[in-house]
């Protein structure tokens, strides 16, 4: 299928907080109550529409143990967006957020979209961290705040397709240079703004391309 | 000479002074490959000593085979230890009132009750001592040394634990063990690990003891999401994996818990069903596996020589690499080199590689996993070089064929990339 825009995103927090849950939430729109740890990094891709325009996500999946995290930072670097993820059932989770938070910022483009996600939030009889809490945090740190749960898949969409909107006003704004790959941004085959007549990467070319996501 | 030069690079990091050398066997196909080297000082010596416990014991208990029935009770500890045991077998019963005296001073720290009762068990695993009993030849006798553990912490529960434990030690294939506690510990030291825990003895920091309880919470959590699919993982067996790791991170506080450990002891312990046989092992292959893992080098070093046998071994993929920079880092094989495939293979076939990896450090190469990874993606390179795939697309694709490779053709074709790079150094 094609796309007027490709988005990178990349999927942060401590290890067990659902990040895994989330994707696959999100793309298969399935939950699997054990997920296998993540190990190095694993990969989903999906497809949404805002503004009548076809948007393809491409999402990467990183581990969250803290012996990991020099292989995280190397992906950040290309990511228009990062959900980055707590419990809201595990007080550290949400403790740790800091450091995490230093180092997307530390190693992401200066444009990257930050959505800051507290999951689990079907667990509330086992919660830790307030909704107010993580809206606090949010604010003073410039983040956009959501509560999702992998399990019954609230906000789940939200949260991915809000991020992508931000990241999309931000294109109409002409913050993020989209000729730039290391933005996390990328022009899709049929509907490059650059190239509006090059031949072979638009059209029926692009259609018939499909089954990518 | 330009493939000589190319060699050079390939190995130099790992084999300064390597040797290589070519047998064919009868038949002129199969080649038995030597790639000497010699004493090195770099930080890869250690691939050239695992697992030679570890074919000694494949060799007595045969091939491996899923839960094959392992008999080699007293086999695996060291000479050392069997010394040590000897003597310290004769003190078994006084010692063991003592230990129970000692576990009775537990007290009430919720916190700190998972660790003790972890320390308990698994100290059985890995302290497994075999003594010759004068009257019975053939028992053995597990030494657990609770001074290991802050005796202070950890008591009435534990009595409890201690006898179940003997209960289940008894159980007709370990019928000749019996548990006794071992407090000497303290007046001689044992243990040759380096672990500022280690199985010594001692009164330990709260620091100490804080971080191994933060290892032992990961652990849990990881334990409990490991190849639940899997029929061998139930909930009995997980606690064996728990312990063996646990165990483990005792013996090894300063490298701590790593994602990525539950996948190489899960194997293992599928074929042996025993924990201390699998927490051997599973030593023996840290050894190697541990430069791995983030806070070692190997890693890199790994990308590096794929990068140069691609270049050697395949001109048309390399070009297509060397187009998309972002192949500098080669990420799509990180959980390959981590886990020694053990994702990217169903358990069948993780066995059969596993056995190939360990065999090719002693007639071919310690370095097989680098073939092993370059066979896995030239078994896709028309798909690879057809679609021009960029990283993304590679890692994408790999993530997916996981479990899907057909090993046993990816095994013929690594060990034919060996006797392809072997011709080229020949006709350099």
């Amino acid at each position: 299928m094609s796309y007027a825009y490709l988005f990178k995103y990349i999927i942060i927090g401590d290890t067990g907080v659902g990040k895994s849950c989330l994707l696959l939430q999100f793309t298969d729109k399935r939950f699997q109550p054990v997920h296998d740890l993540t190990i190095g990094v694993e990969f989903g891709a999906r497809m949404i529409t805002i503004d009548g325009k076809q948007i393809k996500l491409q999402i990467w999946d990183t581990a969250g143990q803290e012996a990991f995290r020099s292989i995280t930072r190397s992906y950040y670097r290309g990511a228009a967006g990062a959900l980055l993820v707590y419990d809201i059932t595990r007080r550290e989770t949400f403790n740790h957020l800091t450091t995490w938070l230093e180092d997307a910022r530390q190693h992401s483009n200066s444009n990257m979209v930050i959505m800051l996600i507290g999951n689990k939030s079907d667990l509330d009889s086992r919660r830790e961290v307030k909704k107010e809490e993580g809206e606090a945090f949010a604010r003073e740190h410039g983040l956009v705040f959501m509560e999702t749960s992998a399990r019954t898949a609230a906000n789940v969409e939200e949260a991915f397709i809000n991020t992508a909107k931000e990241i999309y006003e931000k294109i109409q704004e002409g913050v993020f240079d989209i000729n730039n790959e290391a933005n996390g941004i990328k022009i899709g085959p049929q509907a490059s703004p650059t190239n509006p007549s090059l031949p072979g990467s638009g059209g029926a070319a692009g259609a018939a391309n499909s089954g990518c996501c | 000479m330009e493939p000589l030069r190319l060699q050079e690079n390939c190995f130099a990091d790992s084999e300064p002074e390597g040797e290589l050398g070519l047998t064919l066997d009868a038949s002129g196909n199969v080649l038995v490959l030597s790639i000497k080297s010699s004493p090195s000082t770099s930080s890869y010596e250690t691939v050239g000593n695992e697992f030679a416990d570890m074919n000694e014991l494949s060799q007595l208990a045969g091939p491996l085979k899923p839960a094959a029935p392992v008999t080699l009770n007293g086999n695996l500890h060291t000479n050392e230890e069997e010394q040590q045991a000897k003597s310290d077998g004769e003190k078994g019963t006084e010692e063991e009132v003592e230990e129970e005296e000692e576990e009775e001073e537990e007290e009430e720290e919720e916190e700190e009750e998972e660790p003790c009762k972890q320390l308990s068990k698994f100290h059985s695993a890995g302290d497994v001592r075999e003594c010759i009993d004068e009257e019975h030849p053939a028992t053995a006798v597990i030494i657990t040394e609770a001074a290991s553990l802050d005796a202070l912490q950890c008591e009435d529960e534990l009595t409890e634990e201690f006898t179940s434990r003997k209960t289940s030690l008894m159980s007709p294939m370990n019928e000749d063990i019996t548990v006794v506690a071992s407090l000497d510990a303290l007046q001689e030291p044992k243990s040759a690990c380096v672990s500022p825990a280690s199985s010594n003895g001692g009164v330990y920091s709260v620091e100490l003891l804080e971080n191994f309880g933060l290892n032992l919470h990961r652990i849990e959590k990881d334990v409990q999401r490991c190849d639940r699919n899997y029929w061998y993982f139930g909930n009995e067996n997980l606690d064996k994996l728990r312990n063996v790791i646990s165990t483990y991170v005792w013996e090894h506080l300063d490298v701590g818990y790593m994602q990525g450990m539950c996948d190489l002891v899960a194997p293992l312990l599928v074929i042996f069903d025993d924990e201390s046989l699998s927490y051997s092992c599973f030593c023996k292959l840290m050894d190697r596996m541990i430069e791995n893992f983030p806070s070692g080098g190997a890693m890199d070093m790994h990308f590096a020589n794929m990068r140069s046998l691609i270049q050697i071994l395949d001109s048309e993929m390399y070009d297509l690499m060397d187009s998309n920079g972002d192949y500098t880092h080669f990420y799509f094989c990180y959980r390959w080199f981590l886990l020694d495939f053990k994702r990217e293979l169903v358990y069948d076939d993780v066995f059969a590689t596993w056995e190939v990896i360990w065999a090719a450090k002693h007639v071919a190469s310690g370095h097989f996993v680098l073939f092993l990874a370059l066979a896995l993606l030239e078994t896709y390179r028309d798909i690879i070089l057809s679609n021009s795939m960029d990283f993304t697309d590679v890692i994408k694709f790999f993530n997916e064929m996981a479990e899907r490779h057909n090993a046993q053709s990816i095994l013929q074709l690594s060990r034919s990339l060996v006797l392809q790079l072997q011709t080229i150094i020949e006709n350099k």
